[in-house]
């Protein structure tokens, strides 16, 4: 370099010029430098959920990947070539964790030993609050169906943030803080909203078992074909045991959830029928998956709306009004003109 | 369990697995016959592909749209294997091996793709690679049935085309029969009953419902009606008792439950079928051998009486042990209860020795001449 | 307009520059043949001469790269209800389920056309060639379980339920024990004597004089074809076998007669 310099017959003035944004390029390419502070942090999540927490409480100081999109069964998810990449690439991991993800597990594993991974939902419930299936799983993964309890989430997800990118803690922590009211004001509102439904329907009959936090929270009995995991397929004893509950209840409506094929709904449908039991398909639930990111559901707080919203309509009960504090959320969102 | 009979799903699954197991013995028949037994394979395995496609040009979960995108595949595939065998060296079972994994292959890519890609609503297109038997409905056995009815309608009509083809192709040919038409119609047919099965059984377990009904009804009879139809019979009674035994407790998958009656079935049929069976050939080689070694003690005793010249001559058992090659005393005890030997231990310090009797001489002077064998 | 397609009708069988290629070698190049009919036909040439599959590209089994076939006088593809083929034995799976009756019976599959299924009348036929072979006692067995023989007279009563006038046969008699070969000698001399031309792929070199009177010499081409007696002489068999002749001695004597 110095004899490209002397050749040129360049002076040290211009060879300042010239060498100072060559050296903070080079600098800046240096993960976690300091020359690379007004960089966002690349953050990574499995499910949308999270992501979209995470979104909310890093705010410019993050750029998040969610791993998995709308509609997909995180039970059943395998990482792609692709997926991996965005993983290495990441400076933070952010998964639930309770066996969720099952597919997934050698691979968190592994980048959990090379850089910052936290299992969201693990670290944010204690298991004093957590619900035990009676077989399979240890805990019942779907936490985050419980507004108030996913809202512990928050603070986990907003101090490995800060840990990540501790010039932006004081940002982080104040979104943080807002959030957090939104989503136990959202777990008001649920509650208060699930109060309407009917005592004699208060029954929530899914696909699969992921809704048990929102059962125990707002009041709701539950019935589902498939247990807490898709990997098995849907038994003839299953849908016939479902079909009994529908016919002995006398429930107007059934749900499905986004990740799930319409068929078993239908077919347990059908046997109702059968049975002389008359049930309608009450409308998709949000359960493992946000909704396309376009739409209303395709935020947290947006899923829990419109799950609310579903249910509550499907069977008798009537919505009430949203809170001053989701005000600026439903602004935010346009709720007026909203798409389902 | 035979309560369940009356239940509305379980009528529903034992009706479509009734349907599944009359068309897939049926055609799973010729298809063994023409020693393509692993076509099922392959054609189950390229439906995969086909089922995505159906869903990505679809756009939806409807049924038609997955079986007519995995028919499409299934029969290319078919002919990729046809391809293969023409143009190239390869033998038969390369080229379906070849065939069964490119698409296959395919299909995984396609399905990660398409559980990849934006929208809410693919999800449970997974389930085909194992079935979902118990969603079936009502309106699928429409569907099943017509598709069901039609092929085995169309595989009487050309009944003994399809004979013919299947026992000597070469003969058929030179009798005017349109051998690689006819062909393309069996292949596409035997295409057909694979996918009416995908929604039962799955991709991976539907060969099993191909070969192994034939396989087992092979070994009951010998005449090509007859073993086709109760292939048939035996694949539709697989199908309504593993129905039957997944309908009895929560979590029980009915697509594998059928493959284990079936692979009951047939494993019982290997075993204890006369004639063929296991044991039927086991008995009767075990019979075999047994004339041949007491044939051949009766010529050792013979021999040495010669050589002793003595026609009462007792034979040590070590002697006979030694000339048989192998230990001659269950035989020795075979022919002395039908009183051709007898044993004689008038010094029993040396062990039991052995004679012919009188009947056993006679015997011996009626059969062949063979004399000197010691 | 099918007056104008009769051509040589005098002949049994009449081909033109048939010319067969297996990938860049031919297998049979410009062979004309005429064979007359009433006569039991043999071709005999070295292995690879081309023998079977001038049964084979005659029959339409396999698509010549040029050439003609008449038979008796019309195009080939038009006479297939006439004619009879007899393939070699190793072509079939044996464990195939099906009986001896069953097999006869296919010979008139061909005859029936779509849709119709065998009846008492083929029932019959198929009978009265397996009496012919003298295999109707084992109308029901397995073919699995006969031996190399009654497998050759099954096939042979096969083509013989057609009816044909004129029956290819290949390789009829290799590898058959004596009282099925003299079983179907015998056959074939009952259906010449009956004015029926039979063109043979036949093994056995030694054979040929005592039991054939038209023969043609193949390698590829046609070395030579009429009468056994015009055309068995050293010449020609130096040609078509070319050199190992002297394993072939021309005297009548040391020719053993099939069929003893």
């Amino acid at each position: 370099m110095e004899q490209m310099f002397r050749l040129a017959k360049i002076s040290w003035g211009s060879r300042a010029v010239v060498a100072a944004p060559l050296v903070s390029l080079f600098f800046a390419l240096i993960p976690g430098s300091s020359l690379a502070q007004s960089e966002p942090i690349r953050v990574v999540a499995t499910i949308g959920m999270i992501g979209d927490l995470a979104e909310q409480v890093a705010g410019p100081c993050g750029v998040v990947t969610t791993l998995m999109g709308p509609g997909v069964d995180p039970h059943l998810y395998q990482a792609t070539s692709g997926d991996v990449r965005d993983l290495d690439r990441a400076q933070l991991i952010l998964y639930a964790g309770l066996s969720l993800e099952g597919q997934l597990g050698n691979v968190l594993a592994g980048f959990s030993q090379r850089k910052p991974t936290v299992a969201v939902a693990d670290r944010a419930v204690p298991e004093s609050m957590r619900i035990a299936p009676e077989e399979g799983y240890a805990y019942d993964p779907h936490v985050w169906m419980d507004a108030e309890l996913w809202a512990q989430a928050v603070p986990v997800i907003a101090s490995a943030l800060a840990a990540a990118a501790p010039e932006c803690q004081a940002d982080i922590e104040a979104r943080a803080a807002r959030y957090q009211i939104e989503v136990q004001a959202m777990h008001d509102w649920i509650r208060a909203a699930t109060l309407t439904i009917p005592a004699s329907q208060r029954l929530l009959i899914t696909a699969h078992d992921a809704f048990a936090y929102y059962g125990r929270a707002y009041g709701l009995e539950l019935a589902a074909i498939q247990g807490i995991s898709t990997q098995s397929e849907a038994a003839i004893a299953d849908i016939r045991a479902v079909a009994e509950r529908i016919a002995d209840s006398r429930v107007p409506a059934v749900f499905l959830e986004t990740t799930i094929h319409p068929r078993t709904i239908q077919a347990v449908i059908d046997a109702a029928g059968a049975l002389g039991a008359t049930v309608r398909l009450g409308g998709d639930l949000y359960g493992d998956a946000l909704g396309d990111r376009s739409t209303l559901a395709g935020t947290y707080l947006g899923m829990m709306y419109v799950n609310t919203r579903t249910i509550v309509e499907a069977l008798g009960g009537t919505l009430p009004g949203l809170p001053e504090e989701l005000e600026a959320w439903r602004e935010r969102r346009g709720l007026l003109e909203e798409s389902r | 369990m035979l309560a369940l009979l009356t239940d509305y799903t379980v009528q529903t699954v034992i009706l479509g697995a009734l349907l599944l197991g009359l068309t897939s013995g049926a055609l799973g028949s010729f298809a063994v016959l023409r020693q393509q037994s692993l076509l099922g394979d392959a054609l189950s395995h390229a439906a995969l592909p086909g089922i995505a496609l159906g869903f990505l040009v679809a756009g939806s979960r409807s049924l038609p749209a997955l079986l007519a995108g995995a028919l499409i595949t299934a029969v290319a595939a078919a002919l990729t294997i046809t391809l293969l065998l023409r143009r190239s060296r390869l033998k038969s079972d390369a080229a379906i091996g070849i065939s069964l994994s490119l698409y296959f292959a395919v299909g995984v890519v396609l399905l990660s793709y398409v559980q990849g890609s934006a929208g809410a609503g693919q999800a449970g297109l997974e389930s085909f690679l194992f079935g979902q038997a118990a969603a079936m409905l009502r309106s699928d056995l429409v569907v099943m049935s017509v598709l069901a009815l039609a092929s085995l309608a169309l595989l009487l009509a050309l009944w003994k085309e399809f004979e013919v083809t299947s026992f000597d192709p070469v003969f058929a040919a030179s009798i005017g029969l349109p051998v690689v038409l006819l062909d393309a119609v069996m292949t596409a047919m035997i295409a057909l009953a694979v996918v009416l099965g995908l929604q039962m059984v799955g991709v991976v377990l539907m060969s099993a419902m191909i070969v192994a009904p034939a396989v087992a009804a092979r070994q009951w009879t010998d005449r090509l009606d007859s073993m086709t139809i109760l292939a048939a019979l035996l694949a539709a009674l697989s199908g309504v008792v593993g129905a039957l035994i997944s309908a009895t407790a929560r979590g029980l998958s009915t697509g594998p439950l059928i493959v284990l009656a079936l692979t009951v079935i047939t494993l019982v049929s290997l075993a204890f079928a006369p004639k063929r069976g296991w044991i039927a050939s086991s008995l009767a080689r075990r019979r075999a051998r047994r004339n041949l070694h007491e044939h051949q003690v009766l010529d050792i005793l013979q021999g040495l009486a010669l050589r002793h010249d003595d026609a009462a001559y007792l034979s040590e058992e070590g002697m006979v042990d030694s000339a048989l090659g192998v230990r001659a005393r269950t035989t020795l005890q075979q022919l002395e209860r039908q009183g051709l030997v007898e044993r004689d231990s008038h010094r029993p310090e040396e062990g039991p020795h052995w004679r012919l009797t009188a009947e056993g001489r006679e015997a011996q002077g009626n059969a062949l001449h063979s004399g000197g064998k010691a | 307009m099918s007056e104008a397609k009769i051509h040589e009708p005098n002949l049994a069988i009449h081909v033109e520059d048939l010319t067969v290629n297996y990938g860049s070698h031919p297998a049979l190049w410009d062979v004309d043949l005429d064979v007359p009919p009433g006569v039991m036909a043999a071709i005999v040439g070295p292995n690879g001469a081309g023998k079977s599959t001038l049964l084979k590209a005659i029959l339409g089994l396999v698509t010549p790269t040029a050439g003609h076939v008449y038979i008796l006088g019309r195009p080939f593809g038009e006479q297939r209800r006439r004619v009879g083929y007899v393939p070699q034995r190793t072509s079939v799976d044996w464990d195939f389920p099906t009986r001896v009756l069953d097999v006869v019976t296919m010979g008139l599959y061909g005859e029936l056309g779509w849709l119709r299924r065998p009846g008492r009348a083929e029932r019959e036929r198929a009978l009265a060639a397996l009496e012919q072979v003298g295999m109707v006692d084992y109308q029901d067995r397995q073919i699995a379980q006969l031996s190399g023989g009654q497998q050759q007279r099954t096939f042979l009563a096969r083509a013989l339920v057609q009816d044909a006038d004129v029956l290819f046969l290949d390789e009829p008699m290799a590898g058959v024990d004596a009282t099925s070969e003299a079983a179907i000698l015998s056959v074939m001399r009952d259906l010449r004597a009956e004015g029926k031309t039979l063109l043979v792929v036949h093994h056995d070199l030694q054979t040929v004089r005592t039991t054939f009177d038209w023969m043609a010499l193949l390698n590829v081409r046609l070395i030579a074809q009429g009468s056994v007696e015009e055309v068995y002489t050293r010449e020609n068999l130096q040609e078509a076998y070319g050199g190992n002749v002297a394993l072939l001695a021309a005297t009548p004597q040391e020719d053993r007669p099939l069929g003893t």
